[in-house]
């Protein structure tokens, strides 16, 4: 009881924050990913967009600001990804998970109307289904059935199996309110499969067989256009096909030739009709996509085909409809679209030719759209979109369209594009943008902090150190104008305070842009530097949020790694900071560097290496060249070194401290650790090699320690006042495995700390009946993992922690090499009641205040979580010196407490990972955490020691204090005239 | 007395026992501060020397108590882990880099 009490007094009470601290810190970005359906409504006052994502998200976006109205997160699996969206009145239908399980969204609040469960079977394409002037039903078209629900609440009206579904692959789907199905399948190379089926009872009322033995796949090349007309492109024989599927049995070739039109070489063509209602027939006319760039507007009616209107250099078509009007939508270049970029950000790399076919670039990215009347192909007046995208030359992908008639019967329109680099721009007439969202950040992949520059007062004062003096009175003038500098700056702030002070803080904007970007005081803000999976690269000042730049690096293919390394920081000055970004493409393994400044997002002037090998890692060293830049070492796949910046004096460093440099590298795939020393001639030869079989385990995490990190205490004293020294081995690794037998009797996790110099293994532990996914921090002298443990069916904590024990080895420098005793390990488990999505432990900026462990949770909360609470030497059984120590006792489970929760109500979607970084407060950690969203805060795992309180009672404390001054002036006066007063008596 | 006193003090840092700690240091070193006023005192004093001497080992008696005192607290910074804030980190000899396979 007593040491349960004790223990209670002993747990540092949680810093939750006050209802008026909500904000004033933090902030929180959500996003939606990129657009994979999106359905704009066709009416003039309203007020959202409904769109589901690639990152499995269903979400409506106000259509005047871009903010979420209302979103809906599925599983980050392919589990949730959504296949299909239709919209109907109110109503948005969604099939998602591979087409078993259909739902249907009520668009205005988000609520979920039904979801229904739908038997297996590879989903093909859905479509809503209208009867006689009522869409009703929805039909799911699979590999091998259609079924048709009713729209009102998800049941089933019936499901049909489909004939010769071994052979025949069903694609298409079509009805127009007739009462029938058709469903269109292919043999490929062989024939058309024309199923058609009656709504009413799902009988197939017709079956006919089209042959076709040019046509591999329908997908794309094949549409439906006016009342249930198939038009096919051939390839083969440069023509259209063209077949009425109620009537007739045959197709009719009508060859190009005929409409004087040609075909781009190598390219796929695509026709792209509309059907603006499921109970009406589709329009007549369609799209023909002839090369990258190139559309034709034609029409088939009344079994002629008919040629409205060519567009040589369009970007994207769209249809769009309102009332019986069908207008269509061509985005093109202002100027010429150009093929491939030869200003491109790196050269001589074979990354960019693979891309070259698709990539038509708008040499000046200005784009305009143009609405076209279809019956006729009529380009209708004042209809211009005019847009600039900025020049890092991101193209549009996508275009969506949403048209509304004006009261003089006109048409007007708003334009939702969206680029390559996942931008989602809402355009209005004439060309203003109405809003825009990077929705790249909904997958941020390496983040970097970095202090933001001095301010211009600050830089002239650093600046008149950094010249060489010219005489006594130039070097006085100099000094009194930077001062004067000053003056104004600080005269301008208080200004800006006492302006300040009289509005309420929701109303008080502080305008953060590139030009007045400045440290501040302690250092609190800071640009936060994000790589995203689209290869977009930006700049968000960390207090606000803000974007201040943004940089597309279009060579990037999608499932390239990055990593981002601060080479020189903005503490140089003159000298512009330097981040250096790495980018290996997965397919061709092939790297490059970019170079870059992170405060103004600007290509750095230095010209990187050009890396002819692909590069397996690199590392950072602390050396520096004249230039203050870090010297980055890159470790090709013949083991050979660049050097980053490699001047000669560099090469010289180098070369002295060579012997002292050593690589590790992991490949998971062969199970294989190898240490490598650099050579004086910048090669490597291999000092060490682990290997882990892959057959029985693999290795899922390598970490090692944070370079940056700072330890202020060598040892910990004990309840003996003598002192157990920490084992700070800066190149020890964690290596997590997990067994390669799932078998939940069988399963294991193995955890081996090994030396990154020496190769020696100083601990490794094998966990029976655990589990992964593994998350591991490693800092200081200790490491934590979370894993699930099968035998008892929870999430586990382990913490080891490494001693030297009382008597430290070499109390002045530490080499890996020189190691006789291998250091004494600690360990304990916990149980913890919640999986975990993301893990990181707080840093700060000399390592005094004690470490805290920030959990992600899968809920979306953070929690912060004291470090000793996962402490292997709590005592089971308190004594009086582990009581001395502060040690808390043992007890195996630790518990979530909501108040340790550091984003309070604010949950971040689908949490990846959380970053760290230092202020230049000791007792201010910074964080983030990304995921689907992106939430910044900043954490005390002390407390604020270092600052006044944020409610600290300035006016109280200061009329004390004058009062007290005056009392004393007083009472000293009063004391004098007594004083003289008994004198004169 | 003050042995006594001390016993009782016990050997936990509060206020009581350290002012006491504090007095009892306080004292002989004032008495050894003002030892030339002690010995003027003492001038008329035949066996001046050893009068002096007594008072001077008494004071130093004392202050080793005293003393004593303040290491069975933990008040004197004898061990090493009073100067652990100090220790600083051993320089590093080697440089390591590189992780999973990029």
């Amino acid at each position: 009881m007593a040491a349960g009490l004790w223990a209670l007094l002993l747990l540092p009470l949680a810093a939750a924050v006050y209802e008026d601290q909500v904000g004033k810190f933090d902030w929180r970005q959500q996003y939606v990913g990129k657009l994979k359906f999106a359905s704009l409504e066709a009416s003039q006052g309203s007020k959202k967009l409904i769109v589901a994502t690639e990152k499995n998200v269903v979400a409506a976006l106000n259509s005047r600001s871009g903010e979420i109205l209302w979103r809906h997160v599925d599983k980050g699996t392919p589990e949730g990804a959504i296949d299909a969206m239709m919209i109907h009145g109110q109503d948005a239908i969604t099939v998602s998970n591979a087409g078993r399980i259909l739902r249907s969204w009520e668009t205005n609040i988000g609520g979920l109307n039904w979801e229904m469960s739908l038997d297996t079977g590879s989903f093909q394409v859905a479509s809503l289904v209208g009867l006689q002037d009522v869409v009703k039903y929805v039909a799911v078209l699979k590999k091998a059935a259609i079924s048709l629900h009713y729209l009102s609440n998800g049941h089933q009206k019936w499901v049909e199996h489909l004939p010769e579904s071994e052979s025949t692959q069903y694609q298409l789907l079509y009805s127009h309110g007739t009462g029938v199905i058709h469903v269109l399948g292919i043999v490929p190379q062989s024939h058309l499969n024309v199923l058609t089926f009656s709504v009413e009872d799902g009988e197939i009322t017709k079956q006919i067989r089209v042959a076709a033995p040019w046509l591999k796949s329908l997908n794309g090349v094949c549409s439906v256009v006016g009342e249930a007309v198939l038009v096919c492109m051939d390839m083969g024989t440069r023509s259209l096909y063209v077949c009425s599927l109620e009537t007739e049995q045959e197709m009719k070739q009508i060859p190009l030739q005929s409409l004087d039109l040609e075909f781009a070489d190598g390219f796929q063509p695509r026709i792209l009709a509309t059907q603006p209602n499921v109970i009406s027939p589709s329009r007549t006319q369609f799209f023909l996509q002839l090369s990258p760039s190139h559309f034709s507007l034609l029409q088939y009616k009344h079994g002629l085909l008919s040629h409205l209107r060519d567009f040589q250099q369009a970007a994207l078509v769209s249809f769009a409809t309102t009332g019986e009007k069908t207008v269509a939508a061509v985005l093109t270049c202002r100027s010429e679209l150009k093929p491939g970029s030869s200003d491109d950000l790196h050269a001589g790399s074979t990354l960019e030719d693979s891309r070259k076919q698709e990539s038509l670039t708008c040499s000046n990215q200005t784009y305009n759209i143009n609405l076209y009347l279809v019956e006729t192909g009529q380009r209708l007046l004042d209809t211009t979109i005019t847009f600039t995208l900025e020049q890092s030359g991101a193209k549009p992908q996508q275009l969506y369209i949403q048209v509304f008639l004006k009261k003089d019967d006109s048409v007007g329109y708003r334009a939702l594009v969206q680029t390559e680099d996942h931008m989602l721009i809402f355009l209005q007439q004439p060309g203003k943008v109405v809003w825009s969202r990077e929705e790249s950040l909904a997958e941020v992949v390496s983040l970097e902090m970095v202090d933001l520059p001095l301010t211009g007062a600050q830089a002239e004062l650093e600046g008149e150190f950094g010249k060489k003096a010219d005489g006594l009175l130039g070097m006085f003038l100099k000094r009194l104008s930077s001062q004067l500098i000053l003056l104004q700056a600080w005269t301008a702030h208080l200004w800006k305070m006492f302006y300040d002070a009289r509005k309420p803080r929701s109303q008080i904007k502080n305008e953060i842009n590139i030009d007045n970007l400045a440290r501040d005081e302690f250092n609190l803000q800071k640009m936060m530097v994000m790589v995203t999976a689209s290869g977009k690269l930006f700049g968000i000042e960390s207090s606000s949020g803000t974007i201040l730049w943004k940089q597309y690096l279009r060579n990037v293919k999608p499932g390239s790694s990055f990593k981002l390394m601060v080479q020189r920081t903005t503490a140089h000055f003159p000298h512009p900071p330097q981040c250096t970004l790495l980018v290996k493409d997965r397919e061709t393994k092939m790297s490059f560097l970019y170079v870059f400044n992170p405060i103004f997002g600007k290509r750095s002037q230095v010209a990187p290496p050009v890396l002819k090998r692909p590069i397996l890692q690199t590392l950072l060293l602390p050396i520096m060249d004249q230039d203050y830049a870090k010297v980055l070492l890159l470790i090709d796949d013949e083991y050979k070194v660049t050097a980053f910046p490699a001047t000669k004096n560099v090469l010289r460093q180098l070369e002295e401290i060579a012997h002292s440099i050593f690589f590790y590298l992991v490949d998971a795939e062969q199970g294989r650790l190898s240490g490598f020393r650099l050579k004086k001639d910048l090669t490597t030869e291999e000092s060490w090699e682990v290997i882990i079989p892959t057959e029985v385990q693999r290795i899922v995490t390598v970490k090692g320690k944070r370079s940056s990190e700072h330890v202020h205490s060598q040892g910990r004293v004990m309840g003996d006042r003598s002192v157990l020294y920490k084992s700070l081995n800066p190149n020890l690794l964690a290596v997590v495995t997990e067994s390669t037998d799932t078998h939940h009797e069988r399963t294991f996790i193995g955890i081996y700390l090994i030396d990154g110099v020496t190769g020696r293994i100083i601990h490794s532990s094998v966990q029976k009946k655990a589990k992964g996914p593994v998350h591991m921090v490693h800092s200081e002298n200790w490491v934590v993992y979370q894993y699930w443990n099968t035998k008892a069916r929870r999430n586990e904590f382990t913490v080891l922690e490494l001693y030297e024990g009382t008597e430290q080895y070499n109390a002045t420098a530490f080499s890996s090499l020189d190691r006789p005793i291998l250091p004494q390990v600690l360990q304990q488990s916990y149980i913890f009641p919640s999986a975990i999505s993301a893990m990181e432990a707080t840093i700060t900026e000399r390592g005094i205040t004690s470490r805290h462990l920030l959990i992600g949770l899968p809920s979306g909360a953070i929690l912060s979580l004291p470090k000793a609470l996962l402490d292997p030497r709590r005592p089971e059984i308190p004594t009086e010196q582990s009581r001395e120590e502060n040690l808390i006792p043992y007890s195996p489970d630790v518990q979530i407490h909501a108040e340790r929760f550091i984003n309070y109500n604010q949950t971040i979607s689908r949490m990846r990972g959380i970053y760290t970084a230092p202020s230049g407060l000791e007792s201010t950690c910074l964080v983030v955490a990304y995921g689907l969203d992106i939430y910044q805060t900043r954490v005390y795992p002390s407390k604020q020691f270092d600052v006044l309180k944020d409610d600290y009672d300035y006016v109280l404390i200061s009329s004390v204090l004058f009062g007290l001054v005056f009392a004393t002036m007083i009472t000293k006066r009063l004391a004098q005239v007594k004083l003289l007063n008994r004198a004169w008596r | 007395m003050n042995l006594f006193i001390m016993y009782m003090a016990g050997n936990t840092i509060s206020i009581f026992p350290a002012m006491m700690v504090c007095m009892m240091g306080w004292r002989p070193l004032q008495a050894l501060m003002s030892l030339s006023a002690t010995l003027k005192a003492l001038e008329s004093s035949s066996r001046r020397a050893l009068q002096g001497l007594v008072f001077l080992v008494g004071n130093g008696l004392g202050l080793a108590l005293a003393l004593y005192k303040c290491q069975a607290m933990g008040l004197l910074p004898t061990r090493p882990s009073d100067w652990l804030a100090f220790v600083a980190p051993p320089q590093r000899m080697e440089f390591t880099g590189g992780g999973l396979i990029l």
